[in-house]
C-alpha cells in the first residue's frame, strides 16, 4: 500500500445484502472495495489483487470464515493480509477468542456502528502503513546499495 | 521484542482495583504487566523501559487516557507503541472512533470478558511481533547486503588498483620491448680504405666508391681524407674547401652538427667530403685520438663515411681501423703490393676478427698478367670482393679531369666494378651483419 494508491479492502460474505452494506460503509472512505461471496472466490482474488485488508464473515456454507482465515495465513505467510472478522448476531466470547487467536487482528459483531467499523479499519490500515513505511525505508536503502 | 523475552505490558489506571483485575487476568499469560496509576508515572516508565503494549484507562484525573496516548505517540521511543483503550463506563461508538483515530489499535468497553481481553491483547502482540520480525529480518538482510556491498566495493577498488598497476606494468613492459625491438640507434657505417702500399690507387677507389655508394643507397655519404699528410681527395674531386680536417681535429672533444656541417663540403655528385689538411705537417701520433673521436662524431650525422686512410700502418691508420665497421684493403697484382697486403691483412684481421669486416679489392688487375687473381687470393687467404680491371685511359683521365670515373665514365668496366662493390657494401649493411661476405666471389669477377 503506497500513499498514491487507494488501499484495497476485500469483503467476504455469502450474503449479497451484507456485501452491499459493508461496501456502502467503506466506500465513504478512499478505499477500493472488492467482494467475494465464498472462500474460494476470496482466495482467488487475494492471489491476484493482494488486498491491504480482508473483512471476513464467519458463517459461510462450505468453507467458513475461520477456515478461510487459516488458509489466508498459510498461503500468504510471507506477506500476510490483515484480517477482521465481522460476524452475525449472537457471537460467543469463545468465537471471538478463537477468531483472534487464529490470526485476526479484530473481531466485530453485528450490528456494527458504521463509524466504528470505519475507525477500526483505519486503525488496522494505519498499523500496516506504519509497517510498510519501515520496510520501504529499508528497501530504499537496499536499492541504493544495489545501485551505487 | 526478542522472541525469548516475555512481552511487557504497561497498564495505566487511576483505580487500583482495575489494575489488580488486569494483573489477575494476565497472571497465567506469558507476559509481564507493569502498572502505573497516572499518566505522569506511565510516561516516566515508558521513557525508562521498553514495552510492547499499553492498556490505557480513558477516564483519569488530570491527564486522561486519550492525552496520554497522544503524548506517548509523540515521543520517538514510544511512537509505535500499540495502545488498547479500556474504558470503565458505558461509552458510545463516537468514543471508540475517537480512541481508535487517536492511534489506538483496539477499544474495549467494560465490563469486558477476561478471555476476550486476553485474546485481543494476544492479537495485538502477535501483529506487533510479526511486523517486527519482518522488519528486523529485512534490516538484517539489508545489513548483510551492506556488508557484502562494502566488501565488493573494497574488492572492486583492490581490483581496479591491481588493474591500474597491471596496466602500468604492461605499458612499462611495452616501452621496454619497444626500445629493445627498435633498431639499435643506427649510426653511420665507417668504411676504412687502405692501400697495401703507396700508389695502388686506394684514393681513386675510395673516391669512386663513396660516390657509387651515394648513388646506390641515396643516403648521406661522405668521403673523409684521412691521409693527413698527403691527401688526394681535394684534387680527385676537384674541391678546395675553406675548411678541412685540421679544423675539426683540435675540436674533436666537442664536435657538434653545425661544426661538422661547416667542414663538410658538398660535391656535385651529391656526396660530401672532408679534405685533408693541405700541405700541413701534422703529428701522426698526436692526431690518432682526435681522429677517432671525429669519426665517432661523424657517424652520428652521416650514413656512410668512406675514409681514405694513409698508406702505412701508423697510429692514425690503427685508430681508424678500430673505429671502422669495415676495412677495405686495396692491392695491386704485384709481388710487393701483395706482400704488403699480407702483412696489413693480418694486422686488420687481428683488430677485426670477423671476416665480414675486412674486404679486399684487387686494383689494376690484368687478367693476362703475371699474377692471376686466384693465385693472389690463395696467397692472401681470402677472396677479393672486387677485382677492378686496369684501365689507365679511363682512370688517369678522370684523375686529371678531377671528375671520378663513376660519374664521367659510367659504362666503363672500372665504373661497373666499383658500383658493384658499392652495392655489395650497401647490401651487407642492410642484411644482418652475420651474413658471410667472405664467401662472395668478387663483385666483378674477372
Amino acid at each position: 500500500m503506497t500513499s498514491t494508491k487507494k488501499p484495497t479492502i476485500l469483503v467476504v460474505d455469502d450474503l449479497q445484502d451484507n456485501l452491499d452494506l459493508i461496501r456502502q460503509i467503506l466506500e465513504d472512505e478512499p478505499y477500493e472495495v472488492i467482494t467475494a461471496d465464498s472462500a474460494e472466490a476470496a482466495l482467488a482474488l487475494v492471489e491476484h489483487q493482494r488486498p491491504d485488508l480482508a473483512i471476513l464473515d464467519v458463517q459461510m456454507p462450505e468453507t467458513d470464515g475461520f477456515e478461510l482465515c487459516h488458509r489466508l495465513r498459510e498461503e500468504f505467510a510471507n506477506n500476510p493480509v490483515p484480517i477482521i472478522f465481522l460476524t452475525a448476531v449472537c457471537t460467543s466470547t469463545e468465537n471471538t477468542v478463537h477468531g483472534l487467536d487464529i490470526g485476526a487482528c479484530d473481531y466485530l459483531s453485528k450490528p456494527i456502528d458504521a463509524d466504528e467499523l470505519r475507525a477500526r479499519v483505519r486503525a488496522v490500515l494505519r498499523s500496516e502503513a506504519e509497517h510498510e513505511l519501515q520496510t520501504d525505508r529499508v528497501k530504499r536503502i537496499v536499492r541504493r546499495l544495489l545501485k551505487p | 521484542m526478542p522472541p525469548d523475552d516475555k512481552p511487557r505490558i504497561l497498564a495505566v489506571d487511576d483505580v487500583q482495583d482495575n489494575l489488580d483485575l488486569i494483573c489477575d487476568a494476565f497472571e497465567d499469560e506469558p507476559c509481564e504487566i507493569v502498572t502505573a496509576s497516572d499518566a505522569e508515572e506511565a510516561l516516566r516508565l515508558a521513557g525508562d523501559e521498553c514495552f510492547d503494549l499499553a492498556i490505557l484507562d480513558v477516564q483519569m484525573p488530570h491527564v486522561d487516557g486519550y492525552e496520554l496516548c497522544r503524548r506517548l505517540h509523540a515521543i520517538a521511543d514510544t511512537r509505535r507503541l500499540p495502545v488498547i483503550f479500556l474504558t470503565a463506563h458505558h461509552t458510545s461508538a463516537e468514543d471508540a472512533v475517537r480512541g481508535l483515530d487517536l492511534g489506538a489499535c483496539d477499544y474495549i468497553t467494560k465490563p469486558f470478558d477476561v478471555e476476550e481481553l486476553r485474546a485481543r491483547v494476544r492479537a495485538v502482540l502477535r501483529a506487533k511481533r510479526e511486523h517486527e520480525e519482518t522488519e528486523s529480518e529485512l534490516k538484517a538482510n539489508a545489513e548483510k547486503l551492506g556488508t557484502h556491498v562494502d566488501d565488493l566495493q573494497d574488492k572492486k577498488r583492490a581490483l581496479e588498483a591491481a588493474a591500474a598497476e597491471n596496466e602500468r606494468l604492461v605499458a612499462e613492459l611495452q616501452d621496454t620491448l619497444r626500445q629493445a625491438s627498435c633498431e639499435p640507434p643506427t649510426h653511420g657505417q665507417i668504411l676504412a680504405v687502405y692501400g697495401a702500399k703507396g700508389g695502388v690507387g686506394q684514393s681513386v677507389i675510395a673516391a669512386n666508391l663513396a660516390i657509387a655508394i651515394g648513388g646506390v643507397t641515396k643516403k648521406r655519404v661522405a668521403l673523409l681524407d684521412a691521409d693527413i699528410q698527403s691527401g688526394d681527395v681535394g684534387a680527385l674531386l676537384d674541391l678546395s674547401p675553406k675548411y678541412n680536417l685540421s679544423d675539426l681535429l683540435p675540436r674533436a672533444d666537442d664536435l657538434d652538427v653545425e661544426l661538422i656541417d661547416a667542414v663538410l663540403v658538398r660535391h656535385s655528385s651529391g656526396i660530401e667530403a672532408i679534405v685533408a689538411s693541405d700541405g700541413l705537417e701534422l703529428n701522426e701520433e698526436a692526431e690518432a685520438a682526435p681522429l677517432k673521436k671525429t669519426l665517432l662524431a661523424l657517424r652520428e650525422v652521416l650514413d656512410y663515411i668512406v675514409v681514405d686512410c694513409s698508406p702505412f700502418p701508423g697510429r692514425c691508420a690503427q685508430a681508424i681501423l678500430e673505429t671502422a665497421d669495415t676495412a677495405l684493403l686495396v692491392t695491386t697484382p704485384e709481388v710487393t703490393s701483395v706482400r704488403r697486403a699480407q702483412a696489413l691483412l693480418e694486422m686488420a684481421q687481428s683488430v677485426k676478427p670477423d671476416s665480414d669486416m675486412v674486404l679486399t679489392v684487387l686494383n689494376r688487375y690484368e687478367p693476362k698478367g703475371d699474377m692471376k687473381s686466384h693465385e693472389i687470393e690463395k696467397a692472401l687467404g681470402c677472396k677479393f670482393s672486387a677485382a677492378v680491371p686496369n684501365d689507365p685511359a679511363v682512370v688517369t683521365h678522370s684523375i686529371n679531369e678531377g671528375v671520378p670515373f663513376v660519374l664521367s665514365r659510367r659504362k666503363s668496366k672500372v665504373s661497373k666494378c666499383v658500383v658493384a662493390l658499392a652495392r655489395l657494401i650497401a647490401d651487407q649493411r642492410d642484411q644482418s651483419v652475420t651474413s658471410s661476405t667472405a664467401t662472395h666471389s668478387g663483385a666483378c669477377s674477372s
